[in-house]
């Protein structure tokens, strides 16, 4: 097996997920051979998920962007391979007429999100910034509306370093499937267990985590407020917490247990679909067990009354005296690449202009409605909205609108489809990076591995290249520096504050190892014993924001038209629509589409396997449907990004509050309403 | 010394993410296209992740018309590819299904415990990527350690051990609320 050398690299994955992990890559002709863990990172620990372990077939695929492409007419599939120079021409051509035409950079927009979570991803970014003024997303359709609605009950955001989990005495997850999105975080759960602590899963869906669980509590979607009030009552009335400690540790604590006082255990049980027991042992649990971790997933906050579930849930911490505890707490979102310097953004806005924002979870609408200048240029990368935003229906009608769409990707996505210009992007294998996780509390370095696969180019290269080009064309067009190369913005991004909160000396100590952000708790445990009742059970922001002061559930409106709520998870083996590549993986997949509860297959007449379409407004979409016995008979769950893409379904105008859109909330990609009927017959 | 090599398998630990079954084909990735891991749903309650079980008594052994199978000291049941003429007998003659057809080769493919692996002092692939150590591995498997108390030899949805004297065993389920949506 010693024939040819094996070079080891270290790199970082930067999917959208919590675990970022650390991975070792076996390198041998320049080749990836092979992915595997990396045992100096503290979280995880040498291992990866599976699709992980699938690394070398990721980088390898022949479904690999080789050379950049142009296509004749858009969404034609008239490709043709053009050279990189051919490529940075048509587009600066059109970048410098558009600035002449509309005397601004504003008709030139980009659009991206969490494609590669690397830092110096941000350079597509900082090379529009070069620019002045332009056209920008801003927002965040994940995990916003959760966010937002923690810090109305706390006034700064801390989510514990995830490897304290293993010394909780109980650990409460709240719709979210570690089993198939945090694979990392279940070996500190476990470790807590093998201490004698309880696994408790509430979740509508009775996912691998919950099967694992020692209790489980299905609920129905988007009813976890309301559960949490009935158990913050439960505690209450049975003397598990003190009420005048609560009153001088929460503003707003006696009008909030008047609130519970009045609140009809029946109610919560028809409500919630919970029984009265299980709300009594998870009752005694919360009151007896210290310190406890709970888990708030992004899934519970996907709906346009979520923040209410959210703050309820918190609220329930907080009185169980949870909420900021050593080795306990609430666990939701570590914000660091917020608090990162990103040098590589920011240095390039330098004479302070104000952008075009536009709110990303209604992008396409929001650009095709701006006028003076209208957008006509679009670059998207790390990004695939025509697969994954909520709004599919009215990026094919932006799309037909723009005069020159540019997509970087790493193969022919739904969204690369219906571009002008496709360039192939870089792996993580084939450049250097810095990453941050938002889970847990590490910061890593990705080494450069092999060299890019065919002409593929780093977004950095391209920025560098295409800032040239646009200089040649146009003197001063971008002030993008472009002498500076990866390893430059890498020396620049860790700062002397970034090198005393991780503890290092230079970024050269990460080559090493990755290395973890100082403890927090003591600095943030100062500020709460500095505020009178720092907990806020009465917000006037959230009052401002058109919501009840309190943290009370509200219910979310029904849908008259269609009965069923649809459900969209992630596949086992797929990060969102990334990973379709990998052919390793096609055997495991499952072969079904759509899954609902047995019952309701029998009253539509439908058995597993067969062809059920499932529709709404938007359009329908037919899969093949598994009947069980435990999905809620009102709910309809197909996985994110198959063959077609389910978001076809979701409509274009959501509110991610009651009467309220804003880029901080996340997309309602939950509150979506579908109806069912046998497959193979046409209406 | 004779030892037998075996898994040590939780099921209440595993969560089906597959990452055993991908580390595998990622180790063997020069010959197969195929893991020699799988997981198995039992009644949608638990998951065994299973392979080739390193039999005491291999049903494969006992069967294949070529003598292709061998008992190594360390209890790996080793298959010489060379020897095998694509009969398929043991394919069905395994109670567990733990044989693959290779379809490059024409030939039986198993699981040979990451040999390549052991030799150099490492875990076996799957083991070493099972990060819930619902899957772990022993030296000795049978022999009297501190987890024969707490371990059985079988689950259910397992193939009953009598035939083969698999080497493997199981730490049992505990009992779980579960507390189903009234409706
Ligand atoms: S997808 Fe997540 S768990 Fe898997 S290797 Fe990447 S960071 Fe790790
Ligand atoms: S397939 Fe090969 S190993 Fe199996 S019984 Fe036949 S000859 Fe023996
Ligand atoms: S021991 Fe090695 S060959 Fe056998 S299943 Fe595990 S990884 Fe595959
Ligand atoms: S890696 Fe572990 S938890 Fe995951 S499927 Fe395999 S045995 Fe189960």
């Amino acid at each position: 097996m010693m024939e040819e050398e094996v070079t080891l690299y270290k790199n970082v994955c930067p999917r959208n997920c919590f675990s970022t992990c650390s991975m070792i890559t076996h390198v041998k002709a320049g080749k990836v051979v092979k992915v595997v863990g990396d045992p100096s990172h503290g979280f995880t620990k040498g291992k990866l998920c599976a699709k992980g372990y699938g690394y070398s077939q990721y980088v390898n695929s022949p479904e690999r962007l080789k050379y950049p492409l142009m296509q004749t007419k858009r969404g034609s599939g008239n490709w043709q391979r053009i050279t990189w120079d051919e490529a940075y021409d048509i587009i600066s051509e059109k970048m410098v007429a558009l600035r002449n035409r509309h005397g601004s950079n504003q008709s030139l927009a980009y659009n991206k999100f969490s494609g590669n979570l690397g830092l110096l991803h941000f350079a597509i970014e900082g090379l529009f910034e070069s620019f002045g003024s332009h056209t920008k997303p801003v927002g965040n359709p994940c995990l916003g509306t959760g966010r937002q609605a923690l810090k109305y009950n706390l006034p700064f955001e801390y989510s514990p370093p995830p490897e304290e989990m293993a010394y909780a005495k109980l650990v409460v997850i709240w719709g979210s499937n570690p089993a198939r999105t945090n694979i990392q975080q279940m070996k500190f759960i476990h470790a807590a267990r093998d201490q004698g602590a309880k696994l408790i899963v509430i979740d509508p869906i009775f996912t691998e985590t919950a099967k694992v669980a020692d209790m489980y509590i299905q609920i129905r979607p988007g009813t976890d407020g309301l559960l949490a009030m009935g158990l913050t009552k439960r505690l209450v009335d049975s003397a598990l917490v003190e009420e005048w400690e609560l009153r001088k540790q929460i503003s707003g604590w006696d009008h909030y247990a008047d609130i519970l006082r009045n609140l009809d255990m029946k109610e919560v049980c028809e409500e919630t679909g919970v029984c009265e027991e299980a709300i009594a042992e998870l009752t005694s649990l919360y009151g007896t067990r210290t310190p406890v971790a709970t888990w708030i997933g992004y899934g519970l906050q996907r709906r346009k009354m979520s923040v209410q579930n959210v703050r309820a849930i918190d609220a329930l911490v907080t009185v169980s005296g949870n909420r900021f505890i050593k080795r306990g707490g609430l666990y939701y979102f570590h914000p660091e690449v917020e608090n990162m310097p990103l040098k590589i953004l920011k240095d390039n806005n330098q004479k302070n202009e104000q952008n075009r924002e536009v709110n990303i979870n209604h992008f396409a609408s929001e650009l095709l409605k701006l006028d003076d200048p209208p957008v006509e240029f679009l670059w998207i990368h790390s990004r695939n909205p025509l697969s994954q935003d909520q709004n599919i229906r009215e990026w094919d009608r932006l799309m037909s609108q723009l005069e020159m769409v540019v997509v970087s990707d790493v193969t022919m996505s739904h969204t690369a489809k219906m571009a002008d210009i496709v360039l192939p992007a870089t792996t993580q294998f084939e450049e250097m990076d810095l990453h941050v996780s938002y889970w847990n509390h590490w910061l890593s370095y990705n080494q450069k591995a092999i060299e890019p696969v065919y002409e593929a180019k780093s977004d950095l290269q391209v920025a560098r290249e295409l800032a040239m080009k646009l200089n040649e064309k146009q003197p001063g067009f971008s002030r993008f520096p472009v002498e500076l190369e990866a390893k430059d913005w890498i020396e620049k991004e860790v700062t002397d504050e970034v090198k005393e909160n991780y503890s290092i000396k230079s970024w050269q100590d990460l080559i090493e190892k990755p290395a973890h952000f100082r403890s927090q708790f003591e600095e943030f445990q100062q500020i709460l014993k500095a505020k009178p009742k720092p907990f806020t059970f009465f917000s006037k922001k959230a009052v401002e924001d058109g919501l009840s002061p309190f943290p009370i559930y509200q219910r979310d409106r029904e849908n008259a038209n269609h009965p069923f709520l649809l459900l969209t998870p992630q596949s086992l083996l797929k990060l969102h629509s990334q990973f379709g590549q990998v052919d390793w993986f096609e055997a495991y997949e499952s072969s079904f589409d759509i899954k609902i509860n047995r019952e309701v297959g029998k009253q539509i007449g439908v058995e597993t396997g067969d062809v059920l379409v499932v529709y709404n407004e938007q359009g329908d979409m037919e899969g093949l449907v598994e009947l069980d016995a435990s999905t809620p008979k009102n709910v309809v769950i197909m996985n994110q990004a198959g063959k077609e893409p389910v978001n076809a379904l979701i409509s274009t105008r959501l509110e991610s509050y009651p009467g309220k859109e804003s880029p901080e909330l996340s997309s309602p990609f939950f509150d979506i309403y579908v109806s069912l009927r046998k497959g193979g017959v046409r209406r | 010394m004779i030892l037998q090599y075996g898994f040590l398998f939780q099921p209440d630990r595993c969560v089906s993410c597959h990452s055993c079954v991908i580390a595998c084909l990622n180790e063997h990735r020069q010959t197969t296209k195929q893991s020699f891991r799988r997981i198995v749903d039992v009644n949608g309650e638990y998951n065994l992740s299973l392979s080739c079980n390193h039999c005491d008594s291999p049903e494969c052994f006992r069967v294949c018309p070529e003598n292709a199978f061998s008992k190594r000291r360390d209890g790996i049941v080793d298959l010489d590819q060379t020897r095998c003429n694509g009969c398929g007998l043991c394919l069905t003659a395994c109670p567990y299904g733990a044989l693959q057809f290779n379809d490059l080769l024409k030939k039986v493919d198993k699981c040979n415990f990451c040999s390549d692996r052991q030799k150099l002092g490492e875990l076996p692939a799957c083991v070493d990527a099972c990060t819930t150590s619902a899957l772990l591995f022993k030296n000795d498997i049978h022999s009297d350690r501190p987890y024969m108390q707490r371990t059985v030899l079988t689950v259910d949805g397992f193939y009953s051990p009598l035939l083969t004297r698999p080497s493997i065993r199981f730490v049992p389920m505990e009992k779980k609320r579960r507390y189903w949506l009234k409706e």
